[in-house]
């Protein structure tokens, strides 16, 4: 049975991440020819991002404009809703500052195993296994993987220098709508929203740390 | 320095002190004890005064510089300013030829109770002055041993910035330690430290017999002389520290020392003796050169260097382990590492004895 | 308001790390332990909406290993309540046993914003924070750089940081998690002698702990250290030379294209 490997897309002023990429190359190393990769953009695809995103098979994008700002609480909620879990194998999650909310809220939300740190994946029969990094780096575990879905979140660098063979066919592009309702997004409700207000480049913030 | 010891006693008459609490200048007092020198009526500014004001804005709730913060948490955590592990305070031990009794494993009777100190144990600079100590005092013959990892600062800087409940901290613990073991004296290369366990901790019940290394050494020259056997020929010029020099007014032991070594030519800078000026280390300045120049100060190293080169000496000879890395940051500032070094005592003395390259008389 | 901070001990990574026998956990008893550097921003947070907003302050932590010397470090910083979770066990509490605890904790104190460090250092399979809003219901950012009242009793302000130099400025509506990565400012700093005062004076209170240990949903196979597989290499010659050795190390990284 063909599994599914679903990718968040995490994007900024229209360029994608390259850890969005790392996880791309990751879902398709694992997924080969047999499974499916899957990217869930929020927004529109970017121009310079179809490069990136020949790598999955499907690419559904989410169409509204609050949606296409990062706020991770809102688009765990909205990826839970649209995700069939029983079809789903793992969400491979880049661990940036967004992904590090939005990949341990799915898992909450599912009451699915998250891993975090992972600095590498592969299958071993039924199993994934991962290898994390912990302790800033001075410790390593291994991790078996029985229960799907799992959600993991890869550290940067961890599949940067991986290359996979050019893929022959076009991803399947799919929108789909959100549905609003009173200033909530996505079809799950909750008691306190994180909306994005205001969003600015501040360069002079750069450094901010004394 | 907006607040020198003239204005705070008038701010303090006045009744306006809270302006001195709320300003940078308590912390950039470098507790050179030139103030409770001059002072006509000896009132001791720098043991008492500065470290008071300190305490009551720390308990005020101002916050020091955060390099003191560092400092300080580093000290409470690992008992080292460098927030190094106690398990690394023996790196410095090897690949030494000589014998290290750690009697924190192997506790035995021994003559001195050589308390190594944060900088010789961490820094590399450093280490170099703790191997040769470790050698002359096997080549004299003297049974000698050290705390290894369960050594801690004894705190006097931490004193002097105004946090006196770590420094109380610290003196209990040490007090508990020291009384574990059987010696008849212990020595520090470390003035600071020296001067914290020799007026301070007596205080508090820890009375302990301690000298400093140049003192120490001094008494023993009668035994050292026949080991100086190497010709050292440079003009050396000499920089009395702040505690073992100005406060404990001891000025010619470490210059007996110097000069008993064959060679040597002693030189003396403008200032010296009790007048010698401040390398800026002390009082917390080691680790507030950013914080000093911020406010309009200027490293006192950086003036230091230069009144040794104007004496035309080859060596600068310090006997404080802050001195090394401070003035050879300032050799380097003044692009005169081509005609000055920076040497500690022991290391002349080890180099005299041919200790250095592992020959002996 | 009231606000709950959970602070947490860690390996000190200052320490050398030593792997249990069986290598499937650290050597909990060999290894030392220091507060969670993120809880500790988690609290200064909290203490600078006290002194801004009023707040009330709540800190609670399990006790492993030398917790007291950090709640006795709180107290003097000046929270007003102390719990302490009783935790009679060899290793810390993972995430799923402190989110049970706290779960039931958070209702019954009337909480209204949970701050907590956003990750600690022995945190990978799965993350208290997320999780604890997910089972509360409760909103949830985490990375987060400092939190600020907006005027309007239920919504507050969160900065965090994105890639490309982006802060956002998030509207938490409370109840709420906030997983904090640094406070505004750093942890203030407290004199030694309050916290020595504050062990001579304040008692905590205490509750108990999860009724029984969790597992994590995926297993342990080895825990081991990170082997050295490479050290630093001087580069030397000219300046031109050395530059040179650069740009080729940066192009073989892939941080220069």
């Amino acid at each position: 049975m063909s599994r599914r490997i679903a990718v968040p897309v995490e994007a900024y002023q229209g360029k994608i991440t390259d850890l969005t990429r790392e996880c791309l190359i990751a879902a398709r190393l694992l997924a080969g020819d047999q499974d499916e990769v899957v990217a869930y953009m929020f927004g529109e695809i970017p121009a310079e991002g179809n490069s990136v995103l020949q790598l999955a098979d499907r690419i559904i994008t989410f169409e509204d404009g609050q949606v296409g700002q990062p706020v991770a609480l809102a688009q765990a909620k909205l990826l839970c809703s649209k995700l069939d879990r029983a079809e789903l194998d793992l969400v491979l999650v880049g661990s940036s500052s967004w992904g590090l909310d939005l990949g341990p809220l799915m898992a909450a939300y599912w009451g699915v195993p998250l891993v975090a740190n992972c600095q590498w994946l592969e299958r071993r029969e039924n199993s994934l296994w991962a290898t994390c990094r912990i302790c800033a780096g001075k410790l390593m575990v291994d991790v078996e993987v029985e229960a799907r879905p799992a959600v993991v979140l890869l550290l940067p660098g961890s599949f940067l220098r991986k290359e996979v063979a050019p893929r022959n066919r076009q991803p399947v592009i799919e929108r789909e709508t959100v549905a609003r309702r009173n200033g909530t997004i996505g079809s799950v409700s909750s008691g306190g929203l994180s909306r994005s207000e205001k969003m600015w480049t501040s360069p002079r913030r750069r450094f901010w740390w004394p | 320095m907006e607040y020198t010891p003239r204005r705070i006693i008038a701010e303090a008459w006045s009744g306006t002190l809270e302006r001195v609490i709320r300003s940078p200048s308590i912390w950039m007092c470098v507790g050179c004890y030139t103030c409770s020198l001059r002072c006509p009526r000896q009132i001791d500014l720098t043991d008492t005064v500065w470290p008071a004001m300190r305490d009551y804005a720390l308990q005020e709730g101002t916050q020091p510089p955060s390099e003191l913060r560092t400092a300080f948490q580093n000290l409470y955590l690992y008992g080292n300013v460098f927030g190094h592990s106690p398990r690394k305070r023996l790196e410095w031990t090897r690949g030494l030829e000589v014998t290290v009794r750690d009697l924190s494993k192997s506790p035995e009777p021994v003559e001195v109770l050589w308390l190594v100190g944060c900088y010789p144990s961490y820094h590399p600079r450093n280490q170099v002055v703790a191997r040769e100590m470790a050698r002359i005092l096997t080549a004299l013959g003297i049974r000698w041993g050290i705390l290894g990892k369960e050594e801690r600062a004894l705190g006097d800087c931490d004193r002097l910035f105004g946090e006196e409940g770590l420094f109380e901290m610290l003196v209990e613990s040490n007090r508990r330690l020291f009384e574990r073991f059987q010696f008849e004296k212990i020595v520090l290369l470390d003035p600071h430290a020296f001067r914290a366990l020799e007026k301070f901790y007596p205080r508090f019940g820890a009375v302990f017999p301690a000298e400093h290394y140049t003192t120490f050494l001094a008494s023993r020259l009668e035994q050292l002389r026949p080991w100086l056997v190497k010709r050292i020929n440079a003009r050396v010029t000499y920089h009395d520290n702040c505690c073992v020099g100005r406060r404990c007014r001891c000025f010619d032991a470490p210059r007996k020392l110097l000069t008993a070594i064959p060679g040597i030519e002693l030189v003396e800078m403008e200032r010296n003796r009790e007048h010698a000026l401040c390398c800026g280390g002390g009082g917390g300045g080691m680790w507030l050169d950013a914080f000093i120049t911020q406010h309009g100060g200027r490293r006192l190293s950086d003036v230091r260097v230069q009144h040794a080169l104007k004496t035309g000496a080859e060596i600068l000879a310090v006997s404080c382990p802050f001195e090394l890395s401070r003035f050879e940051d300032a050799v380097k500032v003044a692009g005169a590492e081509d005609r000055l070094r920076v040497r500690d005592i022991l290391e002349l003395l080890a180099e005299s004895m041919g200790l250095s390259e592992g020959g002996g008389p | 308001m009231n606000v709950l901070v959970t602070v947490r001990l860690v390996p000190d990574l200052v320490e050398p790390l030593v792997v249990s026998p069986q290598e499937d956990n650290l050597d909990w008893e060999e290894t030392s332990l220091v507060l969670n550097e993120s809880d500790d921003h988690a609290l200064e947070e909290a203490l600078l909406l006290k002194e801004k907003h009023r707040a009330r302050i709540t800190v609670t932590a399990f006790d492993f290993g030398e917790i007291d010397q950090v709640l006795y470090m709180a107290a003097a910083k000046g929270v007003d309540r102390i719990i302490k979770i009783s935790w009679p066990h060899r290793e810390p509490p993972n995430s799923l046993e402190i989110v049970e605890t706290l779960a039931r904790l958070v209702p019954a104190l009337g909480i209204d914003l949970v701050l907590m460090g956003c990750q600690s250092p022995t945190e990978f399979l799965g993350m208290a924070a997320p999780q604890l809003a997910a089972t509360l219901g409760w909103s949830y950012v985490g990375v987060v750089r400092g939190v600020e009242g907006s005027g309007r009793s239920e919504a507050w302000r969160a900065f965090k940081e994105y890639p490309g130099a982006i802060l956002a400025e998030m509207e938490v509506r409370l109840p709420a998690v906030v997983g904090i990565l640094t406070a505004s400012q750093p942890p203030r700093y407290v004199p030694v002698s309050r916290i020595r005062a504050a062990a001579q004076q304040v008692q905590f209170e205490t509750i108990e702990g999860p009724d029984e240990l969790k597992e994590p949903p995926a297993a342990i196979r080895r825990v081991y250290l990170t082997p050295v597989t490479a050290h630093a290499t001087m580069l030397r010659g000219s300046e031109e030379e050395v530059a040179r050795q650069l740009v080729e190390l940066l192009l073989e990284k892939g941080i220069l294209k």
